[in-house]
């Protein structure tokens, strides 16, 4: 029992809290408690230049909370400032209750001990001050209820939870002998054990020795534990145990005077409404009035000077009941009545005091006492209540369960990822870690297909801001709402198919069992999808097939339109199917126009990235072999899916290869001949069209000589029959007349020409008529195809098949394109009869000047070589005479280029 | 605002690694630090380990993001949570140009230059326009002026109180 306090509670008036628009964390002053790992995760988002939108997420950074101790104990006070003062008769056990709050973030231990401040003048050691445990907090030193200080001996108490208070009950005996006036100065001290640093002593209170009426207050409420929606009941309770009558205050407002006992009644801090009263409160000694405050009025200064009622109003704030007259010496007093907790009200500690008013038998003192009760605590109850849904609506669905409801996409693409905003509201009357679980059994997306749950920025995804290892939007305060993401990236490869559930669970962390259900559904997925066609020039394509007529040899271009009819961006990669020997290269055609301008000839293998819809315009550029027969050729053009390969589409178009024919007669020739001789020339005629056909031979003589043709074999032929691409060497003989003046120069125009397709081609053989008959016969060692690197020995015999003698011959030789001179390797050989020197000479500008010697390695030719040589020739001294000759003529070796 | 070197962008043109997550296109590979910032009367901030903190210390938290990808980046947004049991420290985060922060008071739904304004509904039916606290703030934000191309890189950092 606590005596004679005038310490008073805050006077209760009404605060108005401006309600933020914005709701803010309940948390915010709470200290985080020890071992609390505090986790972050950055996240970035981007896009690439075709405007699609990435995530990139960091790694998750954690960090540990330490411990750190702290002790608070209320009320303070002095010696000079008391926290609370009572009057107690000699010989009176008084009860002074304190609260010890853990204001670490940790469980701690305290040591707790009392206290006397030295301007006491009672009669008092600490040996006389116990401090007990106040278990039930009702301010009354009840059974079984641990002493924690004995005797002023300092002693243990705990643990305390961080956060938590406890109550304590200080105790000691008047002494019998004290005179009225005397006073008492008593404190407690508690110590931090896991700091001790940590301590709290300035918490004295003020007893006064008295001889007169001293009454005795403590308050209890009932359940200590309870559900919103329920009764609670506070009765305090009280005795006279002065030595002299307590007299009543006077009530101006009902004109009723006795003691009073009142209460203002706690509040609902969801709310700032007071508890609503329940049924009739009751007092004793009977024959008293039961007050009420309306709501309103002020709480301040004495209490018999409010504005009490006696009829009960809706939104009283305060309960009282006014004894009829006063106290007698160890009379007793009761008052009891009923609060109603109200639903949706916070858990958490219901604190209450009430207060007694009288006034003493001392006209000394101040009027009227206020005795004030212990304070009581009526733990409310989490009751956890969760509830999500589609965005903003998280209460959708039948009661009341609330778990049928869903939302819907009605298409998704492969390679896209759909965001569903769910809202989760926590409907319990406590902060609230609410978990996001995904019920994987009910959930009936396809392997491949990703769930993600992200914080409303889409960026961050849900980790586990607690410790249960759970992925949670947070603690939510209790009728607060809290939207999050469910991402599902749909595959690349996905397939057509649907619908498909994602059905996600919002789990209460304060009751495991408290969950609801929200389904997400995709109602359709469509696979990624391509269309190919020939370029329109428009939106869209044309998929006819498309035709184009060549000549064998040429390139066409066949432009096409590439369309991304997929609903998420794709890469298309870019194929044909063609006929052997064939070409085919993709460009991209950036301008649209369907032509292949000279800014885009860079080859391509794929496109993209394609917007979901969009169009690009490529040309794929047929190359067409000469020599290709005429006939239709199919060549299909194709674009795939990167997101899945196994889409494409084709668009199927046709090459005509027109008939080309074309046939060549080479080389041109040059030669000597004497009158009445003949002369030979080989020509190679080649089919060079894609028609077969027969050539006729024919020959224009400009001096109306005779020619006539030869296969290799010399048999006499007319033409020759060549299938598209081939080729057959001919002899043409030219028959010159006798008479013929020397110098005469004839030139013979060889034609080749189609029987059917009247292709046609000519080369011309110019022979110089000479006296006497000088023939070189030149071979090549070795003999036919060389490969590159190999040296060729070209050796030229002569001889004169004429009568006359020969003098001033000159032998030239030329060095063949793709080969080099070997320095040195120019030889005589062995002299014919009637030759008796030669002089070789160099030309390194095709016989324009003969100043030129060989160098090794000149031209950039290897070592031994020298590329600068283009002819050389031989210079015979002395006449070589009708049928003389070598078999052994003038050489030279070249080398076939290899580099 | 605070406007220290070590907030500083760092644009820096770096070899492109081989892998990246887009085959073709941008990748932004993101690594996030936390430090403890203690204040020495003599040498001014010191940079602690924040593996372990107090209640009441200061902890930054410094997100460098690098595009290792094979393309520029455009529309880059760096996003940092405060994280439960912290609360931002105002005038902490990178503010430079090209980097403005923005913050959020809501998890991230929208966006606003500081000071985050808010209005407060009186029982009055008036509302009022007040500035947020600090601690009302969820995220910082900050959108990248001009692209991030292949290589390069962006820092910042903002501090937060251990509650």
């Amino acid at each position: 029992m606590v005596i004679g306090m005038t310490f008073k509670k805050s006077a209760g008036l009404l605060t108005v809290l401006a309600i933020a628009l914005v709701l803010v964390s309940s948390a915010a002053h709470a200290q985080t408690p020890a071992g609390t790992t505090i986790r972050n995760q950055a996240s970035a988002t981007f896009e690439d230049l075709s405007g699609n939108t990435y995530t990139a997420t960091s790694n998750e950074v954690t960090t540990i909370v330490l411990p750190v101790y702290g002790v608070s104990v209320l009320p303070d006070g002095t010696a000079a400032a008391p926290g609370m003062v009572g009057t107690a008769i000699p010989g009176q056990t008084v009860y002074y209750s304190y609260n010890l709050t853990n204001t670490g973030n940790d469980s701690d231990d305290f040591a707790i001990e009392p206290l006397i401040d030295p301007a006491t003048t009672m009669t008092l050691g600490l040996g006389d001050i116990d401090i007990y445990h106040d278990v039930n907090g009702n301010g009354v030193l009840d059974g079984g209820e641990p002493v924690i200080s004995a005797g002023g001996v300092p002693g243990n108490f705990g643990p305390v939870a961080a956060g938590t208070m406890v109550q304590l009950l200080v105790e000691y005996q008047v002494p019998a002998l004290a005179a009225a006036g005397e006073v008492a100065y008593v404190g407690v001290q508690a110590t931090s054990v896991g700091d001790a640093a940590q301590v709290d002593t300035d918490n004295y209170h003020q007893t006064d020795v008295v001889s007169d009426a001293s009454l005795t207050a403590t308050m209890t409420g009932l359940p200590a534990a309870i559900d919103p929606g329920n009764v609670a009941t506070y009765t305090v309770t009280g005795q006279n145990v002065g030595n002299d009558i307590a007299n009543g205050v006077t009530v101006a407002s009902v004109g009723l005077t006795g003691v009073l006992i009142y209460d203002i009644l706690p509040t609902d801090p969801s709310t700032g409404n007071p508890l609503a009263l329940s049924g009739a409160p009751a007092g004793a000694p009977a024959g008293g009035t039961v007050l009420y405050l309306p709501a309103g009025n002020p709480t301040v200064g004495s209490p018999e000077t409010w504005a009490w009622s006696a009829a009960a109003a809706a939104g009283d704030i305060a309960v009282a009941y006014v004894s009829n007259g006063g106290l007698a010496i160890g009379q007793n007093y009761n008052f009891t009545y009923d609060v109603i907790v109200p639903l949706g009200m916070p858990a958490g500690i219901i604190n209450n005091d009430g207060a007694v008013a009288y006034i003493d038998n001392n006209a000394g003192t101040p009027d009227p006492n206020i005795v004030t009760t212990n304070n009581t605590q009526i733990d409310v109850n989490i009751l956890a209540n969760v509830l999500v849904g589609p965005n903003g609506v998280p209460d959708a669905g039948t009661p009341p369960l609330y778990d049928d409801d869903s939302q819907a996409v009605a298409n998704a693409y492969a390679n896209q990822t759909v965001d569903f905003i769910n809202t989760v509201r926590n409907d319990g009357n406590a902060a609230d870690e609410i978990n996001i679980v995904l019920d994987a059994g009910s959930s009936t997306f396809p392997m491949g297909f990703g769930i993600q749950f992200f914080r409303i920025d889409g960026a961050t995804p849900l980790n586990d801001t607690g410790t249960d290892g759970i992925p949670d939007v947070g603690t939510i305060n209790p009728g607060a709402t809290q939207d999050f993401i469910v991402r599902i990236t749909v595959p690349g490869n996905a397939v057509a198919g649907g619908p498909y559930l994602a059905v996600v669970n919002a789990v209460s962390a304060n009751d495991i069992t408290e969950l609801n259900i929200t389904t997400d559904e995709i109602t359709q997925v469509n696979p990624a999808s391509v269309d190919i066609g020939n370029y329109d020039g428009a939106v869209g394509t044309d998929n006819n097939p498309a035709n184009i007529d060549t000549d064998p040899g040429l390139s066409v271009d066949f432009p096409l339109d590439v369309i991304n009819i997929g609903g998420s961006a794709d890469n298309f990669g870019l194929a044909s199917t063609f006929p052997a020997g064939w070409t085919v290269t993709f460009y991209l055609d950036t301008n649209g126009n369907g032509i292949l301008d000279n800014p885009e000839l860079i080859p391509i293998a794929n496109v993209g990235p394609v917007v979901a819809g969009g169009e690009v315009n490529v040309i794929a550029r047929v190359d067409v072999p000469a020599g290709e027969i005429p006939g239709v050729n199919p060549v299909a053009f194709r674009a795939t899916s990167a997101n899945n390969n196994l889409i494409f589409d084709e668009i199927a178009n046709t090459v005509t290869v027109l008939g080309a024919a074309s046939v060549t007669i080479t080389p041109d020739r040059n030669g000597t001949g004497t009158a009445n001789g003949t002369v030979r020339y080989q020509h190679t005629v080649t089919n060079t069209g894609n028609v077969d056909d027969t050539f006729m031979l024919s020959a224009l003589s400009s001096n109306a000589w005779s020619y006539t043709f030869f296969d290799l074999a010399n048999n006499p032929i007319a033409s020759v029959t060549l299938v598209a691409g081939a080729t057959q060497d001919v002899i043409v003989q030219l028959s010159i007349p006798g008479g013929v003046t020397v110098g005469t120069i004839e030139t013979g125009t060889i034609t080749v020409t189609g029987n059917g397709t009247g292709a046609t081609d000519s080369a011309t053989d110019v022979t110089t008529i000479v006296a006497g008959n000088l023939v070189l016969t030149k071979s090549a060692s070795p003999v036919g195809n060389q490969l590159p690197g190999t040296e060729l020995t070209y050796r030229t015999d002569y001889a004169n098949v004429g009568v006359a003698a020969l003098a001033n011959i000159v032998i030239y030789d030329a060095i063949p394109a793709w080969t080099q001179y070997r320095v040195g390797s120019a030889a005589n050989g062995t002299l014919a009869p009637g030759i008796t020197a030669m002089t070789i000479e160099f030309s390194d500008d095709g016989g324009g000047s003969w100043a030129y010697g060989p160098v090794d390695g000149g031209g950039g030719a290897p070592a031994g070589f020298d590329a600068n040589v283009t002819n050389v020739r031989w210079t015979l001294t002395g006449t070589l005479s009708g049928g003389d000759s070598t078999a052994d003529g003038v050489s030279l070796i070249v080398r076939i280029i290899a580099e | 605002m605070r406007r220290s070197l070590s907030v500083a962008v760092l644009l820096l043109f770096a070899a492109v690694s081989a892998g990246s997550v887009h085959a073709q296109g941008p990748a932004l590979k993101g690594e996030m630090a936390a430090a403890k910032i203690v204040v020495d009367e003599e040498k001014g901030e010191i940079v602690l380990s924040a593996d372990k903190v107090y209640p009441n210390d200061t902890v930054e938290y410094t997100l460098k993001y690098t595009n290792s990808g094979t393309a520029t980046a455009a529309g880059v947004d760096l996003i940092g949570p405060v994280p439960v049991g912290t609360f931002y420290i105002e005038e902490t985060a990178t503010d430079i140009p090209g980097l403005m922060p923005m913050y959020s008071i809501d998890q991230g739904k929208t966006w606003h230059k500081a000071p985050v304004i808010i209005e407060v509904a009186r029982r009055d039916g008036t509302v009022e326009k007040k500035k947020a606290d600090p601690k009302m703030i969820t995220h910082v934000k900050w959108s990248l002026a001009g692209n991030l191309g292949v290589g390069e890189e962006v820092m910042v950092s903002y501090r937060v109180h251990v509650k």
